[in-house]
């Protein structure tokens, strides 16, 4: 046995001669045939191997059958982390736990199986170890190095706001959104050339492949609701350094109206139900939000009504309607548009005007 | 027919008939909706819209800023910007504004009450302005399409302006304290940052953003840096990022909807949850964070400019959905706001003043702006796009 507990990472080749070795001299007796198949049906067996490695030293067996899971499993500085010990391989049943964090233990967590903290600052390496203490008295640990970097996933719809908008523009189904994956260490902004991105949306690599410093990607927003974009960024040895995902929302077109007036410009209050016509005229601009770039200037199908029936727009602008004094009582403006290459990108709105 | 069958009748006719001039008298008589829709007449191009400012016969009035009241509109006009200068012999302090729309330049003594024309030089579709500290510029971006034109006016005194266009695309721009213009430009991947010296036209780029939804939150003092966000959108993450040595450098502070404003010892970041916004104080030293019992909307929080731990907000006590701070750009909501005192080292809010209360009018601050020395707010109501002012 003590041979065995000797045996780490070629314990499979020494049972090969270990059981050519009791072949040699057994194999011609009976009795001693089952005493030696039985041994190595033993030996052969999961939990006889897992007890074999506890016996050696603890550095030695340090990651083989636990480990420590985090999620995220790339955290950025000073996110909350779940670290979680993974021994599926063998029964830490009943075993006391002890976490260090840079050699400093944390009994406040002690025995818990999952602990939560802060991840360290950018750039900043710390060490957690999970020391497991079995009963009888023989000691596992294992050791996770988080170095967290931030990598900021910066969602940039090609999509319509007008120029007094602070907001952001939101993608609309079929609209194209860039995103532009920040990685930075402690001194800012990594070069990106020295890191390979893999994009990928709804689980379909969208250029193949990694890319080295493609820190940045066009795609095309498909039908529904939310799509998922994710990043894995790796160094030039390989090794992932960071990865994230990002759930990209899908909105519809968002036609909304606004009062321009030569004295007082443009309201930046938008027109709701009811508006009434104070002076002779009255321009109303219609501002259809989130409506793909590509297709301001081309495309576009746009109408007015009154009270449901279409009216001519002779302006230049066709989002643009100046409405002349008539007689008094109140109608019903709308206004209509289809982006005509996508048509889920389409919106009408309207309000009432009072005389 | 009996007496009362005929008297029955009478009165369900008298009935019948008031019913019918109650009618008529609320909604008169009716008409073919086609000639409803005839004489609805709409106006043909935009060519036609009659540009002509408005001139008032009497250019120089006289607005109400004597003391007692400290909740005070300045202006009945929409504005598109404002400054305040002070008089270097006279000491006192001026307030300048942009009227929308036509671009004329107002100046309002605070002491008098005078009010003056310092430009009459028409800039249509004036749609934002800023005033150098000094008093002696102002630049005015004409047009609300992506196609717009940044004036530059040079005040000479009443009635005395001189207009040259300036020749960079600006996203955005603002007057620093050392009369220089702030502003951004688009490049190729995202944001160029650069200073303009508009007596000499000389520019220079101080950092660049590598993406081009940004918000830039301009620091006016060198002690405080510049930072930058994207632009917020409560369906979207936000980063914030300090300016360091013409590089971008990360705090910690992200989130949906993210928007910041700073001072030397604070920043302040409000991110939109599912519970609706909620808005962060951080020391700046020490990396401590405090939760604001307020909602601190950048565009209606200033810093006081003496004590770095007092900050100024409006703020309505409403439910704030998870759609904010997006609909309230869009204009489709908007608040009447109580003016607060925030105290960031204790965490403590103080309402300051109800407007709603004292003047019956609901304001939804824009543009807060702080005096130096004389203690007052300065800021547009959003709903009309008035002036108006406020002793502390």
């Amino acid at each position: 046995m003590d041979y065995f507990l000797g045996t780490r990472y070629d314990a499979t080749s020494k049972i090969g001669e270990l059981r050519s070795y009791f072949e040699q001299r057994l194999c011609y007796n009976d009795g001693m045939r089952f005493i030696v198949l039985l041994f190595l049906a033993l030996i052969l067996t999961p939990t006889f191997y897992t007890f074999a490695q506890i016996g050696g030293s603890v550095s030695d067996i340090m990651g083989e059958n636990v480990s420590i899971v985090l999620d995220p499993q790339y955290p950025n500085p000073g996110d909350q982390v779940k670290a979680t010990i993974d021994d599926y391989a063998l029964n830490g049943t009943g075993a006391a736990i002890t976490w260090y964090f840079d050699g400093l233990s944390a009994p406040t967590v002690n025995n818990s199986r999952s602990i939560t903290f802060t991840a360290p600052p950018v750039g900043t390496s710390q060490t957690i170890v999970a020391r497991l203490t079995f009963r009888d008295g023989k000691k596992l640990e294992a050791k996770r190095v988080l170095v967290p970097l931030y990598l900021d996933l910066i969602v940039e719809p090609q999509t319509y706001t007008p120029i007094f908008y602070k907001g952001r523009a939101l993608p609309t189904k079929g609209s194209v959104v860039n995103i532009n994956a920040l990685l930075q260490n402690k001194n800012g902004p990594v070069n990106s050339a020295d890191y390979s991105y893999s994009w990928t949306l709804n689980n379909k690599s969208v250029y193949g492949g990694a890319r080295p410093g493609g820190n940045w990607a066009q795609i095309q927003i498909p039908h529904g609701l939310s799509n998922t974009v994710t990043i894995s960024i790796q160094d030039k040895s390989g090794t992932i350094v960071a990865r994230k995902l990002v759930a990209i929302p899908t909105v519809d077109l968002d036609v909304q109206f606004y009062e321009q007036s030569t004295l007082l410009g443009l309201s930046q209050k938008a027109l709701l139900n009811e508006v009434t016509m104070s002076g002779n005229s009255l321009t109303v601009k219609a501002v259809p939000y989130y409506l793909d770039t590509r297709s301001v200037n081309s495309n576009l199908f746009t109408e007015w009504s009154i009270n449901n029936l279409p009216t001519q727009n002779n302006t230049n602008d066709p989002f643009e309607i100046n409405l002349e004094r008539g007689v008094a009582g109140t109608a019903k403006v709308g206004f209509k548009i289809n982006n005509l290459a996508e048509l889920l990108q389409s919106d009408e709105g309207s309000f009432q005007i009072r005389l | 027919m009996k007496k009362t069958s005929l008297i029955i009748g009478g009165i369900a006719a008298i009935l019948l008939l008031l019913a019918i001039w109650v009618y008529l008298l609320i909604y008169g008589t009716p008409k073919p909706v086609e000639e409803f829709f005839t004489d609805f007449s709409f106006g043909g191009s935009s060519e036609n819209i009659d540009d002509t400012p408005f001139v008032p016969s009497i250019e120089n009035e006289q607005v109400d800023v004597v003391g007692g009241v400290p909740l005070r509109q300045l202006t009945t006009k929409a504005v598109v910007g404002f400054g305040e200068k002070q008089d270097i012999t006279s000491n006192d302090k001026t307030i300048m504004y942009v009227e929308a729309g036509t671009g004329h330049v107002y100046a309002i003594n605070l002491a008098t009450g005078a009010e003056t024309r310092l430009s009459n030089t028409t800039i249509t579709n004036a749609e934002s302005a800023s005033f150098s500290p000094d008093g002696s510029k102002v630049v005015i971006r004409s047009g609300y399409g992506t196609i717009n034109t940044i004036e530059l006016l040079t005040l000479n005194g009443e009635n005395n302006a001189t207009k040259e266009t300036l020749t960079q695309r600006m996203v955005d721009f603002r007057f620093n304290n050392q009369n220089k213009l702030y502003y951004t430009e688009y490049n190729q991947v995202g944001l160029l940052a650069r200073e303009l010296d508009t007596d000499t036209k000389t520019s220079r780029t101080l950092f660049s953003v590598p993406f081009q939804n940004a918000t830039v939150f301009w620091s006016q003092n060198s002690n405080i840096p510049h930072f930058t966000y994207p632009k917020p959108s409560a369906k979207l993450s936000g980063f914030l990022y300090q300016i360091k040595d013409g590089t971008l450098k990360r705090e910690v502070a992200s989130g949906n909807g993210l928007v910041a404003l700073a001072n030397n010892s604070y920043f302040i970041h409000t991110v939109t949850t599912a519970q609706g916004p909620i808005s962060y104080a951080t020391e700046r030293t020490r990396g401590t964070v405090n939760l604001l019992p307020i909602v601190a909307q950048p565009d209606k929080c200033i810093f006081d400019t003496t004590n770095d731990n007092t900050l100024y907000c409006g703020f309505e006590e409403a439910n704030l959905n998870y759609e904010f701070p997006d609909n309230w750009y869009k204009g489709l909501v908007s608040f009447s706001d109580a003016i607060w005192e925030i105290d960031l080292n204790k965490g403590l809010a103080a309402k300051l003043i109800n407007p709603k209360n004292d003047t019956g009018r609901e304001i939804d601050i824009i543009d807060m702006n702080i005096s130096g020395q004389n203690r007052v707010l300065y800021f547009i109501n959003k709903n009309d796009n008035t002036l108006w002012m406020y002793e502390i």
